[in-house]
């Protein structure tokens, strides 16, 4: 009997991020601490305090900016992977997107253009805007018909989206799964945030002036595949995927779990699903907002797990903002970039540890070599959400 | 081998906000009348399941998924509405806060004290079925032993406006929710029918039906000429059947189950009435196919 090897590696990754189109521009400017924070430019935002963003200016305004971005970068991710999609059945192609906004934009306009009935809207032009339509349109640029399905889980979206394809290729589900995660900045979401008082005009990881979070916009997609299928086709693996864990804290709606249990348990399940335990672990992705009460959280969680200054972590949201739904998608990006090159980019924004931090082993002011191991990418949203996967060297 | 996952309870709710099922609890009726429409739906479904919360919570060994077509869309308009009107200044925290997919599924987590994996996805109307898949596939890849699973929607005035716009049409009604117990979820009730199989898929002009019927029959380790065939909404059959081969039945569904909800009422009200094993096949018009297998236990 022939032994077929179902455990999903990563072949391909790409991303649009607020540095712009590709991996290298995303890894160069997070190894040089560049943030790209600025007053939004996108709408009109006069009236929004605050009104700071990391915008993706490298895209062709269009009426469906979330399903753009997402293809822009899983083409990066297809051509990376060098995969020939012609030569893989397309029932056993499968696509899954997490998002927490997808076509709002689009749906924002269309409820405002109901006392315009100058505006003409047409099926077509409101197909953006379902929280599905990203995926399909994902699924219709590539050809797949395998499961294609959209992830919903708030700020931990993109990392749910990863977890659930490692699954579909763990059960032989699909040969190959293009994973990843897309949203936008609109005016609905920063005014939202900005009522939550969640907002900042920089956001400081971890630090003990920071104030809150400031949004981004972004795609990152992965190629995962079954690790037989890659090398059966010749395909490269550059990441193993290894474990998925999730939880919820069940205790509040917007603000987490302050002990961290939540986190804590998703990290674990993880880890444990992987076969490793913390002191393995080399490296963590923060879900690091900025926020008061998140970071707050996120140094107890990590602490439960890998102890006080256990496993050098850092946050990206410094640099290019939040990104809701593809912000874990980009930081699983950014752990397969650290698994490649053995370096973990410093904390943009984070000058001054916080006391209740200090038991975290940050990463700040100059990229920092890291030892080849399993990283760990966290994730964490609204409505208690907590998720978390671990990738190892291939 | 194939891998069955058992089923129990089972409720569907559509109920108004002060006419709760029986099962659900005081304080869980409390906190629903605070909610959103979208929450409130979910609360009162798997109140009919679970009844009274866990009380050693949260319990990390029961996850969640909720399938939903179109999510929070209610809640979101509301939310755009006094945006629109007031400004910055008309940004309520209160309903933004609820304008996430997911904010349902943490409600119940919060009500019933459940911890464990918990997600929201959305595949279009077969979101039901697409929930169940997910769920069954956390209870086999070895995660929690027990799973509830909530296909829900609830469109509001403009989503039924919304939709009327796209050319979709579900004249059964545009809220409801149905929950479902799976696997070994306490105070779930005893097993009610097996589930073999759950596969789901995309494509335009669903030429790629017929591998997602075959995917699901596959599972359950029964061959597609061994099942009786059910499709879940008006003028299903006239694709369905074609595209399998063989004759299949449409179902009215009983109690007004409606868009993510209506695959799985199909697929518990067949089984629970039929000695056969049986193929569902539910599908949306954006293309997204899913099939399920089960059976009466």
């Amino acid at each position: 009997m022939s032994f077929v090897d179902l455990s999903p590696v990563v072949t391909g990754v790409g991303v649009l991020t607020p540095y712009g189109p590709g991996v290298g521009p995303l890894w160069d400017g997070l190894v040089a601490g560049r943030a790209t924070l600025a007053p939004i430019r996108s709408f009109d935002a006069s009236d929004l305090a605050p009104r700071n963003a990391a915008e993706v200016r490298t895209l062709a305004p269009g009426p469906d900016r979330a399903g753009a971005m997402l293809l822009a970068a899983a083409d990066e991710a297809r051509g990376h992977a060098g995969i020939d999609l012609e030569t893989v059945s397309p029932e056993r192609i499968g696509v899954v997107v997490g998002t927490t906004l997808a076509g709002m934009g689009v749906f924002e306009r269309w409820l405002g253009s109901s006392t315009s009935p100058a505006t003409r809207w047409d099926a077509a032009a409101l197909e953006p805007i379902p929280y599905f339509a990203p995926a399909i349109r994902l699924a219709r640029h590539f050809g797949s018909q395998g499961p294609t399905l959209t992830t919903q889980l708030a700020c931990a979206s993109g990392t749910a989206a990863v977890g659930v394809a490692a699954g579909w290729i763990r059960r032989g589900r699909c040969d190959v799964v293009f994973a990843g995660g897309t949203d936008l900045l609109c005016r609905y979401v920063v005014a939202g945030f900005n009522a939550l008082r969640a907002t900042a005009d920089e956001a400081k990881p971890f630090d003990v002036a920071r104030r809150g979070l400031v949004l981004g916009e972004g795609a990152a997609v992965l190629v995962l595949e079954g690790a037989a299928h890659a090398a059966a086709r010749g395909g490269a693996a550059i990441a193993r995927l290894t474990g998925v864990g999730a939880a919820g804290d069940a205790v509040h709606m917007t603000a987490p779990d302050r002990t961290g249990a939540g986190a804590a348990h998703a990290m674990t399940v993880a880890l444990h699903r992987a076969g490793r335990v913390a002191s393995d672990v080399a490296f963590v992705s923060a879900h690091g907002t900025g926020t008061p009460y998140n970071d707050a959280m996120e140094a107890r969680a990590l602490e439960t797990v890998f102890g006080v200054k256990g496993v050098p972590v850092n946050s990206i949201k410094g640099a290019i903002g939040h990104t809701l739904g593809a912000a874990g998608a980009i930081e699983a990006v950014l752990c397969v970039e650290v698994l490649r090159r053995g370096i973990a980019p410093p904390t943009v924004g984070l000058v001054d540890v916080a006391p209740e931090c200090t038991t975290l082993d940050l990463v700040m002011d100059a990229p920092r070599p890291v030892r080849r191991g399993p990283c760990i990418s966290t994730s964490s949203g609204f409505a208690g959400a907590n998720a978390a996967i671990v990738l190892e060297p291939a | 081998m194939t891998e069955v996952v058992a089923i129990r309870a089972s409720f569907a709710w559509g109920g108004a906000a002060g006419d709760w099922p029986d099962a659900c609890p005081e304080a869980v009726r409390a906190r629903a009348e605070r909610i959103d429409r979208f929450g409130q739906l979910a609360l009162g479904a798997v109140g009919g399941v679970l009844g009274t919360p866990f009380e050693a919570a949260p319990r990390r060994d029961v996850g969640i998924v909720v399938g939903t077509a179109f999510g929070c869309i209610a809640t979101n308009a509301a939310y755009q509405h006094r945006l629109a009107a007031h400004g910055a200044g008309g940004a309520s925290p209160r309903l933004f806060a609820a304008t996430v997919s997911n904010a349902a599924a943490g409600e119940v987590g919060i009500a019933y004290g459940i911890g464990g994996p918990t997600l929201t996805v959305t595949a279009g109307l077969v979101s039901g079925l697409a929930a169940l898949d997910v769920a069954r596939d956390e209870l086999l890849l070895g995660g929690v032993p027990g799973m509830v699973v909530i296909a829900l929607d609830a469109l509001g005035a403009d989503g039924e406006r919304w939709i009327a716009a796209s050319g979709w049409s579900d004249s059964e009604g545009s809220e409801g929710a149905l929950a479902v117990a799976l696997g070994d979820v306490p105070g779930g009730g005893d097993v009610s029918a097996w589930l073999g199989g759950v596969a789901t898929g995309w494509a335009e002009a669903h030429e790629g039906l017929y591998a997602v019927a075959a995917s699901a029959a596959a599972q359950s380790g029964r061959a597609l000429g061994e099942l009786r065939v059910v499709t879940c909404r008006p003028g299903d059959e006239t694709v369905v059947g074609p595209a399998l081969g063989r004759p299949v039945e449409a179902l009215a569904v009983v109690g007004g189950a409606v868009l993510a909800a209506r695959g799985l009422a199909v697929l518990l009200q067949v089984v629970c009435s039929s000695e056969d094993a049986v193929l569902v096949v539910d599908r949306c018009p954006s293309g997204q196919v899913a099939a399920a297998v089960a059976w009466k236990a």
